[in-house]
């Protein structure tokens, strides 16, 4: 008889020979262990072709149940949430959908467990997301709800991870759950997140995004790991109907002639190692050449510490604090979030207007305060690094100050949806501030290549 | 443990081959590994921040940086940081954010005289509590103690940690391992099972040793570096063995390049020699007393096999009984009158028996069944498993045609108890 077991993210098939026809194809002989191997997101694969061949076996590997209950508070869906739902169940359910921040994705993901009622596994990225979707499902499906990563390994029929631990310990859970939801998917095409998709036999997959495309091309894995993009809306369709209206404004601050002078010093050393060696940071590869390269002499250390003074100078030019300020008092009655590109400059920016930092080394139960005030407005505003990026609840805020970032499309499409979640007749405003003449502006203008800002 | 940026190597010929430790190179390093320690050990008191600038203040070339690093990473290792403020900075955080947004709101924001007014009720100046605001940022953390190491001790716990550091990115070793005590080789497969890797065995003709191909399960679909840090943690007991060489295929740098590593070596000095469980230490003891009393045919020694039938595992055995006359024995025997042919017959019966004993404890239930199977599936010696009765099985798992017993004892084993099934088998 064949029977199928769950082996540390593998899926081990017993009882064939090597070179037995029935084999699926999607098994290797494996002689250390004497049985067939193939990896556990065949699974449903192999299960199918068994049936259809007629051929009995044993299933050992599955080892998730059937959720008693679905549903037990049951809100009425948009019907952009109805359609992407019968979108994703018609590709048997594996598949991604993309839809604004804001725009409730997670309520999706929440009718398709009460849909399948399968043991979930929710996939998020950040600890924050974690405690999140732990209220949420908690909330929505009035059970107890498994949290592993950060400290806890607690394992429930519904149970959210993030995608750190995902990959740790797949290789335990992945017989556990039918349906594995990946709360913004274009993290997992990484190496080690990939194989923790690949590590976990669920049959059903949904995968959940305001913004699949990555900069390095490989969002077609999300189709190998999860299916294809089933449904697709995008914020300038939804704004003002299911999303806040919104306006972004840029605004240009000056450097100080001392600031300048020390500016064009600094980038003149860096620039003129970037030359001397060749380097072209447009290139797929310039980042990594001049990390590389940068640390065999000592002109090179000359020209990294150059590196950094410029950028820093930039992102964290003294006019541009002082404008922080000004925004903090005109939207003293708003909600705020300030968003920058690194730690030192959030937290001087904590000291300085004494505003709560949220960064990663902000404790979960500090994050989880710190946010519930912003919700009930005893603070007004908070500054972060990149924690707050991606998928964090904030209904109420309405205001974004972009003090620095990257050039990537994603983390500013993603900052903006931090503010769009609709409340009442909210009005949404996101500020980019940027200081001028400096490498800054042709940041921007690569962060703002999306319809959102057009 | 360091990581694949502290490990000094370079490529050859498709070889990832680390950096010759030749005699100018070592006094450097232990130059500076020796001024890192000294400077952590003056450092008690300060801040981390503190402590990494006095770090910062050593001169090092840019081709030194890695070292550097390195050596500066197993001298954090040894510091204990803290926090050390008489007020909870997360209170503190919280007090002082909520005044200053109530302030904003009221239009009476002035950053000045809030801190001043929040330190005045904890006695503290607005400076002090601007210091706190942060001071469980790990920057902030003080330096309490430093575990002191001399250079030559650093130094040798670098070389060291380069093998392991590059196995970090390892996706199969070969390992190849001799060793004239058992004990390492048990070792060396307990770890390899208690890190969950995949492996194939083959002992090694003539002088003996083992050598092993180790893995995990999804190597063979895919090539991950998944099992790099479970191969790292397995290195202390390769290195426990007399002689060790390792031959890997590790993904490196940004493009993780696949390239050959290699590693040999004798004993670790500082591996610490493993001992027996109590528990099959004094059942060895008591066997062996058995013997030499007369009381039993059957003589103990530490065993040094491996017991491997592919797809189904393999187990250690911690004890060989081999069966001799015992004295008194061989003395009536002597006394009878036999002709040649049955003196012949007699000497034949007489052979030496060898049976393992493996002790399975009380830890892991399914282990028992694995035994079950690989005595159903044939055994070139007898053995005999001892598991507690607290794994709840029934002797009779194992049936009486088999080469094997299961023994299932209560608390301790029992010397009497183990010969019983010598004798049976």
């Amino acid at each position: 008889m064949i029977t199928l077991r769950f082996r540390q993210g593998t899926l081990e098939v017993h009882g064939l020979e090597p070179q037995d026809p029935r084999v699926p194809p999607e098994c290797r002989w494996d002689a250390r262990s004497a049985c067939h191997r193939a990896a556990a997101i065949d699974y449903a694969a192999i299960v199918l072709r068994l049936h259809q061949a007629k051929e009995p076996y044993e299933d050992e590997a599955r080892d998730y149940a059937t959720l008693d209950g679905g549903l037990v508070i049951r809100r009425t869906p948009r019907p952009y949430q109805k359609a992407a739902l019968a979108a994703w169940r018609k590709r048997r359910g594996r598949g991604v959908v993309v839809l604004p921040t804001g725009a409730g994705k997670s309520h999706v993901a929440m009718m398709a467990i009460d849909a399948m009622r399968r043991a979930t596994l929710v996939v998020a990225p950040t600890l924050d997301l974690v405690r999140q979707w732990h209220g949420n499902l908690q909330q929505a499906f009035g059970c107890e709800v498994g949290v592993v990563g950060g400290g806890e390994h607690r394992v429930e029929d519904l149970t959210v991870t993030t995608y750190d631990s995902a990959y740790i310990h797949m290789e335990h859970l992945g017989a556990r759950f039918g349906l594995v939801v990946f709360d913004e998917v274009h993290h997992l095409p990484g190496e080690s997140y990939a194989l923790a998709a690949k590590s976990c036999l669920a049959p059903y997959r949904l995968g959940l995004t305001a913004t699949p495309e990555r900069e390095d091309g490989r969002e077609a894995i999300i189709d190998e790991l999860v299916g294809p993009i089933v449904y697709r809306e995008e914020i300038v369709a939804m704004s003002g109907d299911y999303l806040a209206d919104y306006e972004t404004v840029r605004v240009e601050v000056e450097f100080s002639p001392e600031e300048r002078r020390r500016y064009e010093e600094a980038r003149a050393i860096y620039l003129a190692f970037l030359r001397s060696q060749g380097i072209r940071m447009g290139s797929r590869s310039g980042w990594t050449d001049f990390i590389q390269r940068s640390a065999r002499t000592e002109e090179g250390r000359r020209a990294m510490a150059a590196y950094r003074e410029q950028k820093q100078l930039a992102f964290a030019a003294p006019a541009k604090l002082e404008y922080v300020g000004a925004l903090l008092e005109e939207h003293r009655d708003d909600r705020t979030i300030v968003f920058t590109s690194d730690n030192a400059t959030c937290y001087a920016i904590s000291r300085r207007f004494l505003i709560p930092a949220i960064t990663h080394q902000t404790k979960i139960t500090e994050r989880s305060h710190i946010l519930s005030s912003l919700a009930e407005g005893s603070v007004r505003a908070v500054v972060t690094s990149k924690v707050l990026n991606e998928g964090v609840d904030v209904p109420d805020a309405n205001v974004a100050i972009v003090v620095s970032g990257s050039g990537s499309v994603r983390e500013h499409v993603q900052r903006l949806g931090r503010i769009l979640r609709k409340v009442g007749d909210k009005r949404a405003t996101l500020y980019e501030l940027i200081t001028a003449g400096t490498g800054e502006a042709f940041t921007s203008e690569r962060r703002r290549d999306h319809s959102a800002y057009r | 443990m360091l990581s694949t940026d502290h490990v000094l190597a370079f490529r050859r010929s498709g070889e990832l081959k680390l950096r010759k430790v030749d005699a100018k190179f070592r006094a450097r390093a232990a130059e500076l590994a020796g001024r890192y320690a000294e400077l952590a050990e003056r450092s008690v008191g300060e801040t981390r921040r503190e402590v990494l600038q006095a770090f910062d203040s050593v001169p090092v070339q840019a081709r030194e940086q890695r070292l550097a690093e390195g050596l500066r990473k197993l001298v954090l290792d040894r510091c204990d940081f803290e926090v050390q403020t008489e007020l909870d900075p997360i209170a503190l955080r919280a007090e002082v954010f909520a005044a200053a947004a109530l302030a904003r709101r009221e239009r009476r924001f002035d950053r000045e005289s809030l801190l001043a007014s929040i330190g005045e009720a904890h006695e503290v100046s607005g400076e002090e509590v601007e210091r706190l605001l942060y001071a469980d940022l790990k920057s902030a953390h003080r330096l309490l103690d430093f575990a002191s190491a001399s250079a030559e001790h650093l130094l040798r716990d670098w070389e060291r940690q380069q093998v392991q550091a590059v196995l970090l990115r390892a996706e199969s070793v070969t390992v190849t391992v001799k060793s004239a005590d058992p004990r390492v080789y048990r070792a060396l497969f307990r770890a390899m099972k208690f890190r969950r890797l995949l492996y194939t065995v083959q002992k090694l003709p003539g002088a003996g040793g083992y050598r092993f191909v180790v893995d995990g399960p999804f190597s063979l679909l895919q090539s991950v570096t998944k099992y790099g840090l479970q191969l790292a943690f397995v290195l202390p007991a390769i290195r426990a063995c007399d002689q060790w060489s390792l031959d890997a295929t590790v993904r490196w740098g940004t493009k993780r390049t696949r390239l050959r590593f290699q590693a040999e070596g004798g004993r670790d000095d500082e591996a610490e020699p493993p001992a027996l469980p109590d528990e099959v230490e004094k059942l060895r003891a008591k066997m062996a007393e058995r013997h030499e009393s007369g009381k039993s045919a059957w003589s103990c020694e530490v065993a040094d096999a491996i017991v491997s039938l592919p797809g189904i595992g393999e187990c250690v055995p911690d004890l060989v009984f081999t069966r001799t006359e015992p004295p008194k024995k061989k003395k009536k025997v002597a006394k009878k009158k036999t002709t040649k042919k049955a003196a012949k017959k007699k000497t034949t019966k007489a052979a030496p028996k060898q049976v393992f004993l493996e002790v399975l404890g009380y830890w892991n239930r399914d282990a028992v069944f694995k035994r079950v199977e690989l005595a159903e599936a044939g055994l070139e010696t007898p053995m005999i498993f001892a598991a507690s009765s607290r794994l709840r099985v029934s002797e009779k798992v194992i049936k009486d045609d088999l080469p094997a017993r299961l023994y299932v004892y209560k608390g301790v084993m029992s010397a009497k108890a183990i010969q019983d099934r010598l004798d049976e088998l």
